[in-house]
Parts: C-alpha cells; sequence; structure tokens
C-alpha cells in the first residue's frame, strides 16, 4: 500500500565534510483531506476538523507567503485556509520554532477554519525535485501540484485561489489549470477582501519592516551589541557551571539601568550565590526583554556594582549610582537568550514634535511601550500621525546586534487614549488574556436551558446520585449581586444527635467532557477575570451563570463532601463524598447572613424566598435557617481554633470592593468589612479542601496535584521585623506558629491599625502557592505555610 | 533553524509513515550456494546479509565443546561503507562484540541446541547499509539463514526495535529517530508462544509507559513474521519445482 522513494540529501557534518546521505520517504494512496466535498471521506481517514462548506473558494499558500505573511493568515475573517505540509515545513526549517508552533496552534485551534494536508506524504501529490531545480521552486511546483490534485479531489467543485510571491509561478501557472487561479497576496487581498482594512494594513507593515531588515543587513554598520553565543555553548557553559540559566527581570522603576537574573532551578547548588544577578545597563543586557529567559556570564568581582537604593534619582546614571548604591552584589552580562518570551507589546506614538526630531527617516518611529520594562521599539509606518491618541499592538520582529531597538511592525489600533474600552483592552492585552467570545463548536457541547426547553434533571442522572433535595437545607452566602454560585453549604441534626455538615460545590465536569472543545478552551483561558464592571468568563455563561450555578430555588448537579460530626465535640467521624443533586433554598448575601446571626430578623425584608409566605411558616422557615447559620459558625469557630493550635496563620489583606452606579462608571472604593460569616464561609472551604486534598492522594498516591505554600523565605521578613521593633514588639519568624503567636501579641491598644499593617506586611513576604504533583515529592514537603 | 519533528500534530513521522507502520520488508534466502545457510534483507534502508554453518565440528580448542548442546557462535561485521560517514574498523570493536554476543543469546534460545551435542553453528552476519534498527535486521537475516540451512528450531525469530515520542510509541525506528536521542527498545520475539528471545534497552523510559512500547515492538515483530513466512514459503515452492525437475 506504501509506496517507496529515496530522497537524497546533502548535510554538512561538523567537522565541515560533506556528507550524501539517502532517506526514505513514503508515499501512501490517501492523505487525510479534511474537506466536507471529499468524494470517499473514509478512505481519507478525515477524523479532525473540516473546512466549512459555506466559503466561495479555498484558498492554499505559498510557502514564502506562510513565511512572511501568517499573520494576516491569523484573522479570523479569512476562512477555507489550506496549508500545505511543504509550506509548513519551509517555515519550520527557515524560520524557527516561534513562527511554527505559532502556525501549529493555529492549525490545532478548532475555532479556525484552516487545515493542514500531508502533500508531500500523498502519492500523486509527491513530487521528486529535479536535479539543478531550486529549493524555492521546487516548493512553489509541489504547492501548485497538489493545489491542483485537490481541485479534482473535491471533484472540480470548489475553486481554489493558490496565492504566491513569485511572479513567474504567477505567469506559469496563471491560465494551467481552470479553476486553479494562482496570484500574488496583495492582489488576492484587495480582490477578496477589499473591507478587511485591519489585514491591508498589516500587509503594508510587514512588507516594509521586511524592506528595512533587508537594507539594514546591507549597511550593517558598527555593531552595539555583542553577538550571542551559539546554543550548544550555551548550553555545554551551563552545565560546567561557567554560564548560569535564569529569567530576566527589569527593574520596574531604572528600567534602563537595572535588570535582575532570577535563577532557575537548583543551578545555583554549586555556586555560593544567593541573591538575584544584576545586569547593569542595556549593553550587558545585550537585546534581552523582560521574561526572557536567559544565559548570563558572571562579571570578575571588582567589576560588581550595587543596586540603587534611592528611590528617586535624577538620571545622570553612572556618577549617582557610584554614590548612593548598596553593597556590590553579583553582576553579570547576557551572553545568550535561550527562550524568546516575546509577545504583543501596547505602546503609544510620540508626539508629533518628537516624530519630527528623529530626523531624517521619518518613516520608522520609535514607540513607547506601555510596560515601563519593555524598551522602545522601532516600527515603520506612515499613519504616525493618525494614530497619535490611540493605542496600538505592535509586535517585536528582530532585534539585530546592530541596532539600539528592537525593530517591529504594527498589529492592530486598540482604542483612544483615556478611553475605557482602549484602556481595558490594552491592560488584557498586556496581561496576555485572550476574550473572543465562545466559538459555534464550542456553544453546541453547552446544554440547553431556555424558557422553551428547560434543563431537567435527567433520570439517569437521579439514579446514580445522592438527593439531597428534600432532606436538606442547603443554602449559599455569597456577595450580593453575585452570578456564578459555586459553593452551598448545609447542616442538619442526624437522628443519633449527631451532626452532619454539608459542603456542595457546582459539578462542572458533569457539563465539560475531557477533551472537548469547551475543556480545551477553558484551559488556555484557566479562570474567569473579574473587572470591576464585567467580567470574562472561563465557561460560556450558560455554564457560569446558570446551569452550574447554585441558584435558589432550582435543582442543580453537585459534588459534595458530608461530615458527620459529633453532637458535643464537633469531632470528625465519618466523611462522605460524591456526587449529588442539590436544591438551594436560600440565596443569601454576606451582609443579611451576618445580620440574621446577630439576631436582627428586620433583614429578611431583603431576602426575596422569605417575600411570597405567610406569616406562620415564614417564622419557622427563618428559625431554621438562623439555627442553620448558627450552628455553622459554631462549628467554624471549633475548626478554626483547632487550626490555631497546630500554627495557623491569620493574614491581613486589603480587600477592596467597587461600587458602581447606575452607568456602571466607578463611583466609590470601599474596603470591604470583614464580617464573621465571611471567616464562616471560608473556613468550611477550607475544610473541604482539606479532606478532598486527602482523599485524592490517597486514591492516587503519585499523581494527585496539591496546592501546596512553600514556606517564605526569611529574608523577606526582614523589613516586618525591622518596622515592628520600631513599635516595640519583636516578631519571630522562624515558624508558622511562631510567627501567628507574635503577630497575636503585637498588638498596641491605642492603636488598631498597627496590627493589621504588620499582618498584610507578613502577606507581603509569603511565597506564591505552587500545585504540586504528590508523586514529584517527599511527603513532608506537601505543606501549607499559611493553613 | 528548528529541528526536525519526529511526530507531527497529523500523525506522520519524518518519513511519512504512521506510528506502527514498518519500513518496507524485502528478503532472499540462499544468495550463496557454498554456505549451509544464507539469506539477504532490506528493511527500509537497513541491509544486512547472513550466513550459516553448521552444525559441525567444534574448530579451534575441543575444550569449549558443550557435552548436551550445540555451540553458538556468531559474528556480527558492518561494512566500512555502512554508515555515512566512512568506519575505521569494520569488526572487532566493542560495539560489534556486544551486538555479536546479543545475536547468540537470541539464537541460542530460538535454536534447539540440544539436538547437536558437541557441535558447533556458526552465524555471520554484516551490515551493509546502515539506516537503524541494525539489531533487528541483523536477527531476521539470521532467521532467515538459519531455516535456508535446515537447522532445527523452535520458532520463527522475529525482531523490530520500538521508540518513544510524545506519548506515543513508534515501531521499527529509522536512523533519524535514533539519533534524536529518545529511548529505543530492540524485541527479538518467539512468535507463535509470544515468548521474549532478548529485550534490550538502554535510555530511561517511565514504567507507565513500558508496556506501551513494548506492545508495539511485539505488533510490528509478528508483522515482520508474516512477511518472513511469505519468504520462505515462497522460497521453499521455488526449491520444490527445481527439485521436481
Amino acid at each position: 500500500m506504501l509506496q517507496k522513494r529515496e530522497k537524497v540529501l546533502f548535510l554538512r557534518t561538523f567537522r565541515g565534510r560533506t556528507l550524501r546521505i539517502v532517506r526514505e520517504h513514503y508515499l501512501r494512496p490517501s492523505v487525510p483531506c479534511n474537506s466536507p466535498l471529499c468524494p470517499q471521506p473514509a478512505a481519507c481517514r478525515n477524523d479532525g476538523k473540516l473546512l466549512t462548506m459555506d466559503v466561495t473558494h479555498y484558498v492554499i499558500p505559498d510557502w514564502k507567503v506562510v513565511q512572511d505573511y501568517l499573520e494576516i493568515l491569523e484573522f479570523p475573517e479569512l476562512k477555507g485556509i489550506i496549508f500545505m505540509q511543504t509550506a509548513c515545513q519551509a517555515v519550520q526549517h527557515q524560520r524557527g520554532w516561534r513562527q511554527y508552533n505559532k502556525l501549529r496552534s493555529l492549525l490545532k485551534d478548532a475555532r479556525r477554519d484552516c487545515i493542514l494536508f500531508a502533500n508531500e506524504f500523498q502519492q500523486h501529490c509527491y513530487l521528486l525535485r529535479e536535479r539543478g531545480e531550486s529549493m524555492e521552486k521546487w516548493q512553489t511546483r509541489s504547492i501548485y501540484n497538489a493545489a491542483v490534485w485537490y481541485y479534482h479531489h473535491c471533484q472540480d467543485r470548489m475553486p481554489i485561489v493558490m496565492v504566491t510571491e513569485d511572479e513567474e509561478a504567477i505567469q506559469q501557472y496563471g491560465s494551467e489549470t481552470e479553476g486553479v487561479f494562482v496570484i500574488s497576496f496583495k492582489n488576492y487581498l484587495d480582490n477578496f477582501w477589499p473591507d478587511l482594512k485591519a489585514a491591508h494594513e498589516l500587509w503594508d507593515s510587514i512588507l516594509q519592516s521586511r524592506r528595512e531588515r533587508e537594507n539594514e543587513s546591507q549597511e550593517s554598520g558598527g555593531k552595539e551589541y555583542p553577538e550571542h553565543l551559539p546554543l550548544e555553548v550555551l548550553e555545554a557553559g551551563i552545565k560546567s557551571g561557567r554560564y548560569i540559566q535564569g529569567i530576566l527581570n527589569v527593574n520596574k522603576h531604572r528600567a534602563q539601568m537595572e535588570a535582575f537574573v532570577r535563577l532557575q532551578g537548583a543551578s545555583s547548588k554549586d555556586s555560593d550565590l544567593v541573591s538575584d544577578i544584576l545586569i547593569h545597563g542595556m549593553k550587558a543586557r545585550n537585546r534581552s526583554i523582560h521574561g526572557d529567559v536567559v544565559v548570563v556570564e558572571l562579571l570578575p568581582k571588582d567589576e560588581w556594582k550595587g543596586r540603587t537604593a534611592a528611590l528617586c534619582e535624577n538620571d545622570n546614571e553612572d556618577k549617582a549610582s557610584g554614590e548612593s548604591s548598596s553593597e556590590p552584589m553579583p553582576t553579570g552580562r547576557v551572553v545568550g537568550i535561550l527562550q524568546k518570551n516575546w509577545r504583543d507589546y501596547v505602546v503609544t506614538f510620540p508626539a508629533k514634535e518628537e516624530v519630527q526630531s528623529q530626523g531624517k527617516n521619518a518613516q520608522k518611529i520609535l514607540v513607547t511601550p506601555w510596560d515601563y520594562r519593555i524598551p522602545k521599539i522601532r516600527i515603520s509606518t506612515q499613519q504616525a500621525e493618525a494614530l497619535q491618541d490611540f493605542r496600538v499592538v505592535v509586535r517585536i520582529d528582530s532585534w539585530e546586534s546592530t541596532s539600539v531597538y528592537p525593530n517591529g511592525h504594527f498589529v492592530r489600533v486598540l482604542g483612544r487614549i483615556r478611553d475605557l474600552e482602549g484602556e481595558i483592552a490594552t491592560i488584557l492585552v498586556e496581561n496576555s488574556i485572550s476574550v473572543v467570545p465562545f466559538s459555534e463548536a464550542q456553544m453546541c457541547e453547552m446544554p440547553v436551558n431556555t424558557p422553551e426547553n428547560p434543563w431537567k434533571v435527567s433520570p439517569e442522572e437521579e439514579r446514580e446520585r445522592k438527593d439531597l433535595r428534600r432532606t436538606h437545607l442547603v443554602f449559599s452566602i455569597d456577595p450580593k449581586g453575585c452570578e456564578d454560585v459555586d459553593d452551598t453549604l448545609s447542616v442538619r441534626t442526624l437522628n443519633n444527635g449527631n451532626l452532619e455538615l454539608g459542603v456542595h460545590i457546582a459539578d462542572v465536569t458533569h457539563f465539560v467532557a475531557p477533551n472537548s472543545y469547551i475543556d480545551i478552551e477553558a484551559r488556555t483561558r484557566a479562570t474567569t477575570y473579574y473587572l470591576a464592571d464585567r467580567r470574562y468568563d472561563m465557561l460560556p455563561s450558560i455554564l457560569s451563570a446558570d446551569l452550574c450555578s447554585l441558584l435558589g430555588g432550582v435543582d442543580r448537579y453537585a459534588v459534595s463532601v458530608m461530615w458527620e460530626l459529633d453532637k458535643i465535640t464537633y469531632e470528625i467521624k465519618k466523611v462522605w463524598y460524591g456526587r449529588t443533586i442539590i436544591r438551594s433554598a436560600y440565596q443569601l448575601f454576606y451582609e443579611a447572613a451576618q445580620e440574621l446571626l446577630d439576631g436582627n430578623v428586620s433583614i429578611i425584608e431583603d431576602i426575596p424566598e422569605f417575600k411570597d409566605l405567610d406569616e406562620k411558616s415564614r417564622q419557622a422557615k427563618l428559625e431554621e435557617l438562623v439555627w442553620a447559620i448558627g450552628k455553622l459558625t459554631d462549628i467554624a469557630r471549633h475548626i478554626r481554633a483547632k487550626r490555631d493550635r497546630c500554627g495557623a496563620l491569620e493574614l491581613e489583606g486589603v480587600e477592596i470592593h467597587v461600587q458602581l452606579d447606575e452607568k456602571k462608571n466607578i463611583h466609590d472604593l470601599i474596603s470591604k468589612q470583614p464580617l464573621e460569616v465571611h471567616e464562616m464561609v471560608a473556613e468550611c472551604m477550607i475544610l473541604a479542601n482539606h479532606w478532598v486534598a486527602k482523599k485524592i492522594w490517597e486514591s492516587f498516591p503519585h499523581q494527585a496535584l496539591l496546592r501546596q505554600h512553600p514556606p517564605p523565605h526569611q529574608e523577606f521578613f526582614l523589613e516586618l521585623r525591622e518596622c515592628a521593633k520600631a513599635k516595640g514588639f519583636s516578631i519571630d519568624t522562624r515558624s508558622n506558629k511562631t510567627l501567628a503567636d507574635s503577630l497575636g501579641n503585637a498588638h498596641d491598644p491605642s492603636d488598631p491599625v498597627v496590627n493589621r499593617l504588620l499582618r498584610s506586611m507578613a502577606t507581603q513576604a509569603m511565597s506564591n502557592a505552587l500545585y504540586v504533583s504528590t508523586g514529584s515529592g517527599a511527603e513532608a514537603e506537601f505543606y501549607h505555610y499559611v493553613f | 533553524m528548528a529541528g526536525l519533528d519526529l511526530l507531527s500534530d497529523q500523525g506522520y513521522r519524518v518519513d511519512g509513515r504512521r506510528a506502527g507502520e514498518l519500513r518496507k520488508i524485502q528478503a532472499r534466502m540462499g544468495v550463496f550456494a557454498q554456505a549451509d545457510g544464507s539469506a539477504y534483507i532490506e528493511q527500509g534502508n537497513t541491509k544486512a546479509l547472513a550466513v550459516v554453518y553448521g552444525p559441525h565440528e567444534i574448530r579451534g580448542s575441543r575444550a569449549r565443546a558443550l557435552p548436551d548442546r550445540a555451540l553458538v557462535n556468531c559474528q556480527y561485521s558492518s561494512a566500512t561503507f555502512s554508515t555515512g560517514e566512512r568506519k575505521r574498523r569494520p569488526h572487532g570493536d566493542r560495539k560489534s562484540c556486544e551486538m555479536g554476543l546479543q545475536l547468540r543469546q537470541t539464537f541460542e534460545a530460538a535454536i534447539l541446541t540440544q539436538l547437536h551435542p558437541r557441535s558447533q553453528i556458526d552465524i555471520y552476519v554484516q551490515v551493509l547499509q546502515a539506516d537503524g534498527g541494525t539489531y533487528a535486521a541483523c536477527v531476521n537475516a539470521a532467521t532467515l539463514a538459519v531455516l535456508d540451512a535446515g537447522i532445527p528450531m523452535r520458532d520463527f525469530v522475529c525482531a523490530c526495535s520500538a521508540g518513544f515520542v510524545d506519548g506515543t510509541a513508534l515501531a521499527d525506528l529509522s536512523h533519524v529517530e535514533e539519533a534524536a536521542g529518545g529511548p529505543q527498545l530492540a524485541l527479538a520475539l518467539l512468535p507463535a508462544s509470544g515468548q521474549i528471545a532478548l529485550l534490550e534497552m538502554d535510555a530511561r523510559l517511565h514504567e507507565d509507559h513500558l508496556e506501551r512500547v513494548l506492545e508495539a515492538a511485539a505488533r510490528a515483530a509478528r508483522d515482520v513474521h508474516t512477511l518472513l513466512d511469505h519468504v520462505v514459503r515462497q522460497h521453499v515452492c521455488e526449491a520444490s519445482l527445481l527439485l521436481g525437475d
């Protein structure tokens, strides 16, 4: 079935000799064409995503177009794109991993209407490279040949446009086959997408930046930066300990001069470096940008510099820094970049006068990134004046050693400066948050819940799940106006007098199958982003605000943990984990719950669930609810006390609540009032997490993913200790228990703010929580510092 | 320049095969008349020649003779022109010695040596072109040669290599795939009983994956068996035709 061909390659060895290598190449009668027009879908084995039917043509970009204009092909408006394997390989070999991975993720993305056609493995599409034929010509010829085959494969039913930058190919193939058109990319955009302005602008800007790069490489004047070392040298250097690998962190306040390299992994075990490595000045930083993984060479000790201690200092650099800097610290210079973490940057254009002062070449403009830590980027555009007041996204293309600034190109306009939408878009782009709406394919996987077609509990689930709808009083406590209620609580007295405490979490896994489109999308989004006046959901709102939101009075699927507690000591007797069906009786907000707890019954006017009841049943229900909240608080206090004895820390963080007026403008910022019910809910969740983590670990001793809080570095506490000393307290930071105790003692009766300030300083010193797999470490390491 | 993708997102390997597919196998038996048995095999671009002499009297020191079974003596060599860069020593280096020992172990497990006590069987294998999976090609060639010599065996010995890339087991690695440095496993199987004559791996591979890689290698070895069986039957057909005349 497979046919064998041989490919002869000439490779160069390390010693410079040329080797003749013969590689096999197997061809097969059918490869997946992924077209809905395919006459024999079974033979083609079309199992991945298919192209859509509702396009007027398919477009096949030539290798050169894919290499240079991939960003335009990324526009969601362009549909029905077939990437030929030949073109993809050209990108892989000549453009490096970054570009190739971009192409790969584009192909994998279910939302995008583009496919890869493995033309080189198809027996009719593969062409042998002829003697003396250049690689470029062969690639274009292969792509054209595959395009023609594809056209006939779809039974001539869908015209195909091949776009190329090769004038000769247009001449040669343009009118060779009917139905397969060969035109230039510019021509294609003009004819098929005249209204897609953004694509045209991007095309111009890419073309310009490419031309200039070509010009520059011809000029190639004096070098501004030393060249990076080749990868093999870097890797060998890291292994031998000569170089150090780390992530470059630019100092926000002195972005021009200071950057630090945080050591990665355990590479510092043999060297006696404890602190980060200082990279002083742009020269030493050698074209690396904030966030890059760099390789650093340490300078000799007499060239070490200290970090600048003073915050406000005028910028007459070297002179001043010599005087006011602290102890000299390890200083190095960047010799290579292992991984460039370039992303899209938001920039603004300089004011008009400055543009002119930038001199002879008015087309090149230095734009200022929104993030201080990113150097200015040089882009070429003719729209500089029009874009004066806008925030704009640019991408960096390259940073040659001959150039002071990196070269980039303009991508798109976000919005006006000082306009709310524009600024929000800026924040999103700067944090690499993508908030495109969910696609149709993803929404197809979602259940339906409309007034005509309401969602119901299915009988099969009813059989499998424990039904708590009639037996348990379940209620939720959340901030006012919360739409995505993900946790609820319940408590009741069992027949034997013991208490049963339950925590119920919305069962999202029921609706989101592993590796479904929605699952993959949610993985890339990772979390729901809450902004003051809006939120960007991780899951479509049908789930997050409806079916996976444990609203009051409706049936919902949940995952529950239920504990049987002793009636007096509150000791845990039994635990039950499982899937359940619940119906939340009350959807309370924190303030109301607190009022009820305090015995202030008048608040029930604000609780909608009580509205339509007559006096008698209202009284009965109210009593039931107040008892439950009271009991929960009691239990929570008890658990809390137990945790405190084991060394739990109470830290302070100021939480801000944003108040909006009717027009969704920000009206006021108020700090959240800490209430006892907050703590009660938090305590129940900690308890649930604790027990679930234990269960997971027991079931999967080697693969459980747990959240862990490593103990903080002692040096971060320095500031805290000194501040406390000024007030006459001593803080013992040796362990979490001693820290908790001494923080508790540091209480100034005349000034309650002191204690809260100290606690929030301790919060700052904490390390970030990590997720660990239990298979990867010893048991003693799964340790949560705060809890 | 970016490196090679051993397994593309579409499931193709560098040379266009899918994960479980073998390279093209061509084989011939009885290529030399003066030897007791001989065979030539091509597995993709890996080409190997095997020659068998025996069972015959012990040559050299009589002390080496085994009272209860035959002595299997294997020698491996690879031609100086077999690899891209010319080799200096065709045989006798460490690698060749190791390969010889492995072949010996494999065939001691397969040949019914107890039928020929105090005698010796020589298997000489030469690799003419090396493009990955040399051990497998040597075993497969030697099996055919032993069969050609008419030496009784328990079963065919069919060998195949398998590797592991990005969570997928690849069968029958080519040189490019071997050179990438991932884990590689060589398996020699007695297909009828499913017994393993030799299993070798000298890289780290997580225990969880071993099962799958082993499974891929075994399936490939069974495929090899079907092909070799066909070759043997055809050879016997041809030979009996000649006898008939």
